[in-house]
């Protein structure tokens, strides 16, 4: 079961890095994220990317949700601190960095397993973001992000 | 004092506000209904304090909640382990918070928009499971009970004092954010965030500003936490988390991000909904959800800000009137003590020596040595791409020197940040013009003002007696420089709805308010009609009659040849000729770098 979840999972992560940098519509997304009005002039239909985007964002997050199911207590608010987690480790990677997000996304994980195995949970949590916000600090623009010239 | 100004709207508001907390005691029927009133007020006070932040500097929080519970839990612990009294407790939550204020503060100068707000999560989270683990100080999950009751000296508090008590502080609270509002310091805080760039180059450190803005919010939250442990007399981790600090942010912008009510309101609607709600048996969260997205869709600028604006369409609606621009400059005697300069130190009073700027491996400017007069009009001039903005930014501080100095008024700047190279004396405009566009005409011109003013901090937040005399003054010396400029019929304007020429006056307007001693202008001319630059050409010659220095980036030859004393050409980011305008327009490097080599060598071959 864990093997296949494994697999899973990485097959995932791979088959969407394709389709962001290898199809037209994984393209056409990344272009709007960029520059809408510009993506606008070249002809894509920048509602139904955004429409699309938040289709699959929503899928991705509905699968992760079965995943962890298992594995942590189910309850009405358990996506609150995953999703957190989740957005903060874009945050981190940089965002418009898939890439970048599988890999800190792993290593947050094994970080929180780490400090569990020291402490308790309530000392993960106070850690592990403590440890974000650094980070944050320093490097504004994530991990994997790109640095914007300040253009006056 | 007119009687006008003594009815103003902040005291009419501020009497509104004192009224209705007088009333309360005498419309509820029992003390529960007189707590939830006070857990409305402690949370209005959180509101009051949040709406700084999110309504002044656009900031957004979503750790309000850790905040609130540092203050808390300060007065918890203080009280029940050193036994200390009410003020020393509350003085020692205001310590703590200002503290994690200044902390949370300091990501905002390199993280902005989303990035901060996770920093803000963080924080909440973090101080939440601080209170989870630290047993031995926090009493971990079962927190911390038997707060005393609040002792001023006559014995303890009863529920009807402690009411009064808070009722008391909430209204200071009000008043503090009425008047931080409506002060300059609110409105270069709004500057701030409108353009921090436009605020910089009049002399606001906006950093400075978020600070200040969220040790304030801080504060504001502390206090509110330092009561509701008074008044709960017990304190838990429960209390403080993450959906609690969202209700908080939710507080503000449902009741109108930037209004003095809002957060009133907000507080309002989210203590009291609930429990409405309630008829609504198990649906009652479902139904509390649809209530809040369905307002916020409707109202994306809250109760109290969709009423503004429409209390603003209806009194426009009235009071149509066609305006019109004056000509410009109008120069005047009141102008001319204003603006005139008073040389303080002699020889240039702008120089570099060597200035290189490098983006990676590219230099915009290099080596280029410069001696700009005093009260002279000096042209920098050269083709797309070479260097001109880059060295303009480099001497109004936005850029740091790779290599090489920047001397203002005898003093070395190089490296120094803007706003406080503009406190110095030099100021500038824009290439696509940075206007506040979301303040007034007038207030566009005051915040020029911020820099020199002189009224304090404290006398801001309490409308001593200098505060309103300078106000007055800064406001007369406003309507002289929109005279000035042309632009008095439309004082009241919001300045994103000038036309583009117009927007250029105000800018100038704006940056002479700073009474700078050199003002750099970016492609003044570029997008105005030719009478528009008739009267630019005026207006620099004003201004060094004036005995101001104006550096001018420009590509309108004509206006060049009219104005300058002294014309510097870049080529590539290097000087390829320099002195007065006539010797420059005949030099055969000039020539060869607008035409290019081929022009001149296809003329002699012919």
């Amino acid at each position: 079961m864990d093997q296949a979840k494994t697999v899973l999972i990485t097959g995932g992560a791979i088959l969407l890095d394709w389709f962001y940098r290898s199809t037209m519509t994984g393209r056409a997304m990344r272009a709007i994220a960029q520059k809408p009005v510009a993506a606008g002039l070249m002809g894509i239909d920048v509602r139904r990317m955004a429409l699309l985007s938040f289709a699959a964002a929503a899928a991705l997050g509905a699968f992760a949700g079965i995943l962890a199911a298992p594995i942590i207590q189910v309850s009405a608010a358990m996506g609150l601190l995953l999703g957190l987690k989740g957005f903060l480790v874009a945050i981190i990677a940089g965002m418009s960095n898939a890439r970048g997000i599988v890999i800190v996304g792993f290593a947050y994980g094994v970080l929180e397993r780490f400090i569990e195995g020291f402490g308790n949970t309530s000392l993960r949590e106070v850690l592990g973001f403590g440890i974000m916000i650094l980070l944050l600090l320093a490097f504004p623009n994530g991990l994997f992000g790109k640095r914007e010239v300040n253009k006056v | 004092m007119t009687l006008r100004s003594l009815f103003s709207p902040g005291l009419l508001s501020s009497l509104a506000v004192a009224g209705a907390l007088c009333l309360v005691p005498l419309l509820v029927a029992n003390t529960f209904q007189l707590r939830v009133v006070m857990l409305f007020l402690i949370y209005a006070l959180v509101a009051l304090g949040l709406n700084l932040l999110v309504g002044l500097v656009s900031l957004v929080s979503l750790g309000q909640a850790g905040l609130y519970a540092l203050g808390a839990y300060t007065v918890a612990i203080l009280a029940t382990k050193t036994g200390a009294g009410f003020f020393p407790a509350m003085l020692g939550a205001m310590a703590v918070t200002a503290v994690a204020g200044v902390a949370l503060a300091y990501p905002t100068v390199r993280v902005r928009g989303v990035y901060l707000a996770v920093v803000t999560i963080a924080f909440g989270l973090i101080v939440q499971n601080v209170a989870i683990d630290w047993r031995a100080l926090t009493g971990g999950t079962l927190g911390i009970s038997n707060v005393p009751r609040i002792n001023l000296g006559a014995g303890p508090l009863n529920t009807r004092d402690l009411y009064w008590l808070i009722a008391a502080v909430t209204f200071a609270g009000f008043v503090v954010h009425h008047n931080l509002m409506h002060s300059r310091v609110g409105r270069a805080m709004r500057a701030v965030a409108q353009s921090e760039t436009a605020a910089r180059a009049l002399g606001i450190d906006p950093i400075r500003q978020r600070v200040l803005a969220f040790v304030l919010s801080s504060v504001f939250a502390g206090i509110a936490g330092g009561l509701y442990a008074y008044l709960n007399r017990y304190v838990n981790p429960d209390t403080f988390s993450f959906s609690d600090s969202i209700r908080f942010l939710l507080m503000v912008i449902l009741g109108g991000a930037g209004t003095t009510f809002g957060p009133l309101i907000g507080a309002g609607v989210l203590t009291w909904i609930p429990n409405l709600l309630q008829a609504f048996g198990k649906w009652q969260l479902f139904a509390y959800g649809a209530l809040l997205a369905l307002v916020i869709f409707f109202l994306p600028k809250g109760i109290a800000g969709s009423v503004r604006d429409l209390w603003m369409r209806l009194r426009r609606g009235r009071t149509q009137v066609t305006r019109e621009a004056g000509s410009w400059p109008r120069p005047s005697e009141a102008i001319d003590t204003i603006l005139k300069v008073e040389a303080r130190v002699r020889g240039p009073v702008l120089q570099t020596r060597g200035l290189t700027i490098r983006f990676g491996g590219l230099s915009a400017v290099s080596g280029v040595t410069l001696d700009i007069e005093r009260a002279t009009v000096h042209a920098i001039i050269g083709p797309n791409g070479a260097g001109k903005t880059t060295m303009l930014n480099a001497l109004s501080g936005f850029y740091a020197p790779t290599e090489g100095s920047v001397t203002l008024l005898q003093d070395e700047v190089g490296g120094r940040s803007s706003d406080r190279i503009a406190r110095s004396g030099l100021t500038r405009t824009f290439q696509n013009t940075e206007l506040f566009a979301d303040m007034t005409v007038e207030e566009n011109v005051l915040i020029g003002f911020h820099a020199r003013s002189t009224a304090g901090f404290l006398s801001t937040l309490f409308r001593l007696p200098g505060f309103h005399r300078e106000a007055r003054r800064q406001r007369e010396r406003a309507a002289l420089l929109l005279d000035y400029v042309g632009l008095s019929a439309y004082r009241d304007e919001t300045a994103g709805n000038l036309a583009f020429g117009h927007q250029r006056r105000l800018e100038i307007a704006r940056a002479l308010a700073m009474s700078p001693e050199i003002l750099l202008l970016d492609e003044p001319a570029a997008g105005l009609t030719h009478n528009e630059i008739d009267e630019l050409i005026a207006l620099i010659r004003d201004l060094k009659r004036l005995g101001l220095t104006v550096v001018l980036v420009e590509h309108h030859v004509d206006m060049i040849m009219a104005v300058s004393d002294h014309v510097t050409v870049l080529d590539y980011g290097e000087v390829i000729a320099s002195g007065p305008p006539s010797a420059v327009r005949d030099d055969p490097k000039v020539i060869e770098a607008y035409f290019g080599a081929s022009l001149t060598a296809s003329g002699e071959s012919a």
